[in-house]
């Protein structure tokens, strides 16, 4: 770790607020700074009380308490007196790509390290501030929840009445990390730092925000996407008692009133005009048939540039003229929406050249930039806050409702919340795109692939993840991709291009276990020879779920996997089958991750289980489906979630690699359940579902 | 037109001025700034807005407030003073909620559960527990609700 050396002025910084310790960290560099500074992670302040800055936000996910672990295990600090601040949207707290987001399972991941680093050089700072004051080597004083010790006799320091000191001293170079036996807080199931406020109704989500003279609002978009509002006389909504203003976008009309009731009674008495749009007369069959038909015909952008797509084509080739069989098979997904409790919705106020927006977002700094752009000031003329969030699933990585908010604000001049109606949220979702492919393998005498090959055709553009390359060894292997896009808005969906192609790929590999005659575990075991990883969690997850026993009678169980990102994950379904047209039961998941090191073991069983009945709700029944262009879902009568009477029990069994990277595990939960489940399906019925979801919507009873 | 309505909320009476029709979810979270039941889809499938009635889990986005008369509302801010009821209690020992949103339905739809059966079987936890959780908190939940009815 560098560190910058003690400069003049850092160090008359230092003497200015000498009251707090106040640590930056910039690009790989722990330096002293002073608060208020836009570089101010960590500051222990005088009353003893630690503030962390954080990106990530608290969407349920439980990265700002997993954060404020790590910092407070190398720091040695008291729980207690641990505080988390989202952090100002400036340079030094955007991300590796440049931007201030929460996504991708990224936030422990990224900040493992260097919040680490951060936390060990501030208790080197406090045990030598201590040190001096007793006139000890720093060797004789230790560091123990938030007090220096002095380790021969009885005096002790709190971390208050010593950052002042600490602050005059240079960071050191290497600040020594604590041994991983030494860790207190990392590692340790620590009760969320949010939850008190989420069991008595006190936590602010963004659709809670209250602001003085505050409107509310809400909006109807195009029901067709792309389409542009024609027309629309606002008198309708403007007799609703309660409704002030009618605003025309370009893409939707806002309704704003004293309160949401009249806002939504308002809207309901519109009848905008919208021009057509690129999706009128395009159906779900229409986008499925071309899926099919690209998907079939191949030849899409292959997973390699073009030298070494040829040369892989060649190899691909020529061992799949060894084969002793060839299989081929064709799988689909359908559009899924995010659907979170929390409809869209954000508040915004403009005033002064000014543009002050609370909103429930994934992404601060693409928000900050879309509304500037949408209403033409700089981006500093933008300022965020961020609320808590009511389900994110990658939603909220998308701007189109604090944009929309921005919009409406500048032309009441109040602050105005615009809340979206559950209708609204459905049919107007960035969703997890449609895909279709068909994978091809070439067979040796032992039923192992000599040759693998994928052509997907999807709505998204090149989505590789999970399929080129696949967990497994599999040899001369060659994936292409034709993207192919009628204008529907698709988006980040918790897992991303793992979600359609774990569908895929361990639907596939279930198959072929059944062409070879094998048992799914024992068959992906061959094909993951070398990888020891992959291998102990599988044979974990097996023996957790009693696979090599028979399931209890009329039950069947169902395996699959994945690696999203560094963190693997299994997963063993056990169902019993449905009737014919309903869904099956989910009795249990077995599942099983691997993301190094859990910070927080007990959050990361939150992630999987909030991660498999995501997937499950997904695999039974949901289905996002267009009709002359327009979304027909709109309620949860349509787009049906998994509720207690269906919910499986889920088994977590957490794996440390401890000599591993430290990774993200809100995200690789979420994959395997589609296959587990199709393939426990097969496994009871003979018949494999390669098309998702299992049983439609419109008569599905969840 | 609006109206004058008197409200009994969480043990106070409070008086509102509302159209008829307007659900009780928003004059109880716009009116009077209770913003604890939630809005999740405003037909009454998710729960969401759940508050108690008498003592009866209601869900109060499609309840006019004209229809409220004389009914005791209870809001999560009411359940108890501190946040020390014992579902509050089991919510935060199980740390059910992820990203929280649909506890406070939750937590109000268990409390009815618990005064009418008091120690509910896993069978009568799924059929009065009919909320939409979208983070998958279900299992945890039905853990917390039997922690409450075991510390009744």
């Amino acid at each position: 770790m560098n560190v910058e050396l003690v400069t003049r002025r850092s160090l008359l910084v230092g003497s200015a607020t000498a009251a707090a310790l106040v640590l930056a960290w910039r690009g790989g560099v722990i330096a002293l700074t002073r608060k208020g500074d836009i570089h101010d992670w960590l500051a222990i302040e005088p009353t003893g009380e630690v503030i962390l800055k954080v990106t990530s936000v608290e969407m349920g996910q439980g990265a700002q308490t997993g954060l404020a672990q790590i910092i407070a295990d190398e720091l040695e600090a008291d729980w207690s007196r641990i505080r988390v601040e989202m952090a100002p949207i400036g340079a030094p707290f955007l991300g590796p790509d440049g931007d201030y987001s929460t996504g991708g399972s990224e936030s422990i991941k990224t900040n493992f390290e260097r919040f680490r680093g951060l936390g060990a050089a501030g208790r080197d700072m406090l045990v030598r501030a201590a040190a001096a004051r007793w006139g000890l080597a720093p060797t004789a004083c230790r560091a123990q929840n938030g007090r220096v010790i002095e380790a021969a006799g009885g005096r002790s320091l709190d971390y208050g009445a010593l950052a002042g000191a600490a602050a005059q001293l240079a960071p050191s170079a290497s600040p020594q990390l604590k041994p991983r036996s030494a860790w207190r807080y990392i590692g340790q199931p620590i009760p969320r730092l949010d939850l008190p406020t989420k069991v008595n109704g006190k936590a602010v989500y963004g659709i809670d925000v209250d602001q003085p003279g505050m409107l509310v609002a809400t909006i109807a978009q195009s029901p067709r996407f792309g389409g542009k509002l024609t027309s629309v006389d606002p008198a309708t909504a403007l007799a609703v008692p309660g409704v002030r203003r009618v605003v025309k976008l370009e893409t939707a009309v806002v309704v704003v009133a004293d309160g949401y009731w009249a806002a939504k009674t308002g809207l309901e008495a519109l009848q905008p005009v919208w021009s057509p749009g690129p999706l009128a007369g395009v159906s779900s069959a229409d986008i499925s048939a071309k899926l099919h038909a690209l998907a079939t015909a191949g030849g899409g952008k292959p997973h390699l540039e073009e030298g070494a797509a040829a040369a892989a084509l060649a190899i691909h080739q020529a061992a799949m003229a060894k084969g002793v069989r060839r299989f081929a098979q064709t799988y689909e997904v359908p559009l899924l929406a995010h659907a979170t409790m929390e409809p869209m919705n954000a508040t915004a106020l403009v005033a002064g050249g000014k543009v002050t927006l609370w909103v429930p977002t994934q992404a601060q700094s693409d928000l900050r930039h879309d509304v500037a752009k949408a209403l033409g000031v700089g981006e500093d003329k933008v300022e965020i806050h961020t609320t808590q969030i009511g389900g994110g699933f990658g939603r909220r990585l998308n701007t189109d409702y604090g944009v929309f908010a921005a919009q409406t604000a500048r032309e009441v001049g109040v602050p105005v919340k615009l809340i979206w109606s559950r209708a609204e949220d459905t049919q107007h979702d960035f969703y997890r795109p449609a895909a279709v492919a068909k994978l091809e393998a070439a067979l040796g005498a032992d039923g192992l692939p000599l040759a693998f090959r994928a052509d997907i055709a999807c709505l998204d553009n090149e989505p590789f993840g999970g399929i080129s390359p696949t967990p497994y060894k599999l040899p001369a292997a060659y994936v292409t991709c034709t993207t192919w896009n009628p204008g529907v808005p698709i988006g980040a969906w918790r897992s991303v291009d793992w979600t359609q192609n774990t569908f895929f790929v361990e639907s596939f590999v279930d198959e072929l276990a059944v062409l070879a005659g094998q048992d799914p575990v024992a068959y992906r075991e061959r094909l993951l020879v070398g990888n020891e990883r992959l291998l102990r969690l599988l044979r974990a997850a097996a023996e957790r779920a009693q696979w090599g026993k028979p399931a209890p009678a009329g039950r069947f169980r169902g395996v699959a996997l994945c690696e999203r990102d560094g963190t693997p994950c299994v997963e063993i379904v056990e169902l019993t089958p449905g009737a014919a047209g309903a869904s099956p039961r989910v009795h249990k998941v077995t599942a099983a991750i691997d993301c190094g090191t859990a910070v927080n073991p007990d959050q990361v069983r939150a992630q999987v289980e909030g991660g498999v009945t995501l997937a499950l709700s997904a695999t039974l029944a949901q289905e996002i489906t267009l009709r002359d262009g327009k979304v027909e879902q709109a309620w949860f009568d349509t787009y049906p979630m998994v509720r207690m009477a269906a919910a499986p029990q889920i088994d977590t069994v957490i794996l440390d690699t401890p000599e591993a990277k430290v990774t993200g595990v809100g995200e690789p939960p979420v994959p395997p359940l589609p296959p587990a489940l199709a393939n426990a399906l097969a496994a009871a019925t003979g018949k494999r579902v390669r098309k998702l979801p299992i049983v439609s919507a419109k008569v599905a009873a969840v | 037109m609006s109206q004058t309505f008197q409200l009994n909320v969480n043990g106070a009476t409070r008086t509102v001025s509302a159209e008829p029709q307007t659900p009780l979810l928003w004059v109880l979270r716009e009116n009077l700034k209770l913003t604890g039941p939630k809005f999740g889809c405003g037909v009454a499938m998710c729960g969401a807005c759940t508050v108690l009635l008498d003592g009866q889990a209601r869900t109060s986005c499609t309840l006019p407030v004209s229809a409220v008369l004389a009914a005791k509302v209870t809001t999560i801010e009411g359940l108890s003073p501190d946040g020390s009821h014992r579902l509050q209690r089991a919510w935060l020992a199980e740390q059910v909620p992820q990203c929280g949103y649909c506890q406070s339905g939750m937590i109000l739809k268990a409390a009815a559960l618990l005064e009418a059966k008091p120690r509910p079987t896993d069978g009568d936890i799924d059929e009065a527990m009919t909320n939409i959780c979208r983070c998958g908190t279900y299992g945890r939940i039905r853990a917390a609700i039997h922690r409450a009815a075991a510390a009744s």
